[in-house]
């Protein structure tokens, strides 16, 4: 019925960055029968962030001279045109926020300062951020804009998976990013894939029990979308979180990196809430930027390649001296990589 | 995160003894005593008892500092 060896493996999607990191950490990924390949995917929301946005942000702080409240995260990812922690050694104040409503809070505290913050994320994010808007409203908050960059999941694997040179057998489904959308909305996108996908949650028997269900449905050539996390995700997912998503955002064009540029693959504020769109308010002109010499975060994010087959990794690249996102973020496939598997295939 | 107290939309949630201010919009019939994931400040999903007894185990088994992550 079906024949695979580590010559030629079962090639499994872990989606989410925070999959890849649980799979390693647990050692769930070292006990895996050889004829099974693992391929980190582009769900880490600051791995996916194309270095012409983050420009965009780092330009408009200059510019403006803007108080920057971004996640712990952003913070290093370098670009050409410098990163949000080079902004600080610039003297512009860059804050690190635990909430988008912090964000709200800070602006609310520091009136004299003009603020913005770097709203990035999928769909986990985004009804978080919406409260923000929410508050920032309600509030009256006139000094804090927001720089929208969210990432929506299922056109980004609709396009992944249209690619040419994808080779994946299989997705292990985020658990946190379905908690939102639920199970259904992945059905059309899977289906015409002919690719399998289980919503797997984080735990070590979560993982496996996933990881399991996949694995029959792929030797048995089943194109299912099955839910292994229903304590959490149901079918249509969290239907106040999507309210507020859809009351504040609204989908647009977006550019990925690795992905490029997919059509209705983000999010952005409502026109209606134009006043509070960062980009509105302080329009810089489209910067020119390229990713680091030699850096293959790009390919890591879409599987064709493992982290270790990049000539920066382990040797330029360092989640102490990090070059590409996928080693700054905590989330990013090199990151783990680096930190549980070394400097080898695994 | 286990909710301590609700005050209209806000809630004070505690995990592994570190608590924090996290917004229940869109968990509307949270109660005080129910378990609820939280995303960047949000409860996105009500869980289980079991099910946030196993989240406990693993965040201790990992032994970093909750507080840098919730």
């Amino acid at each position: 019925m079906w024949s695979f060896s580590s010559d030629s493996p079962v090639r499994i999607m872990e989606v989410c960055g925070t999959h890849t990191h649980e799979l390693f950490r647990t050692g769930l990924r070292f006990s895996l029968p050889p004829w099974v390949k693992l391929i980190s995917g582009p769900g880490c929301p600051v791995c996916v962030t194309d270095d012409r946005d983050l420009a965009k942000v780092i330009m408009m702080a200059r510019e403006y001279e803007l108080t920057v409240l971004t996640f712990g995260d952003m913070l290093k990812v370098n670009t050409e045109f410098g990163s949000l922690a080079s902004l600080r050694s610039e003297g512009r104040k860059v804050e690190i926020v635990y909430s988008p409503v912090d964000a709200v809070t800070y602006a609310k505290q520091h009136p004299d300062e003009r603020c913005m913050f770097v709203s990035v994320g999928f769909e986990t994010t985004m009804p978080s951020a919406a409260v923000a808007v929410k508050e920032a409203i309600e509030l009256n908050i006139g000094n804090l804009f927001f720089f929208v960059n969210h990432k929506l999941l299922p056109p980004a694997l609709d396009a992944l998976l249209s690619t040419g040179d994808m080779d994946i057998d299989g997705l292990i489904l985020p658990g946190h990013v379905s908690a939102i959308i639920g199970r259904r909305v992945y059905e059309p996108i899977l289906l015409r894939h002919g690719m399998p996908g289980v919503i797997t949650g984080f735990t070590k028997d979560h993982m496996r029990t996933g990881i399991n269900l996949l694995l029959n449905l792929v030797v048995h050539h089943e194109a299912k979308v099955l839910n292994a996390y229903p304590e959490v995700v149901q079918e249509d997912g969290n239907p106040q979180a999507k309210e507020l998503i859809e009351k504040y955002f609204e989908p647009t064009g977006a550019h990925w990196r690795g992905l490029g540029f997919i059509p209705n693959s983000g999010a952005k504020l409502r026109p209606e809430y134009n006043h509070l769109d960062a980009e509105v308010a302080f329009p810089v002109s489209e910067p020119m930027v390229h990713p680091p010499h030699g850096c293959r975060c790009g390919d890591v994010v879409l599987g064709t390649v493992d982290p270790v087959d990049c000539p920066l990794f382990g040797t330029v690249c360092t989640p102490q001296n990090a070059v590409g996102p996928c080693m700054v973020s905590s989330e990013g496939a090199c990151a783990a990589w680096y930190k549980y598997g070394g400097l080898r295939h695994v | 995160m286990k909710i301590l107290e609700i005050n209209g939309k806000k809630a004070i949630a505690e995990f592994l003894n570190v608590q924090r201010e996290i917004r229940l919009d869109a968990v509307p019939h949270a109660k005080v005593g129910d378990h609820v994931m939280v995303h960047a400040g949000l409860a996105i999903s009500l869980i289980s008892s079991e099910e946030a007894l196993d989240i406990q185990n693993m965040w201790k088994e990992l032994g970093e500092d909750v507080e840098l992550f919730i």
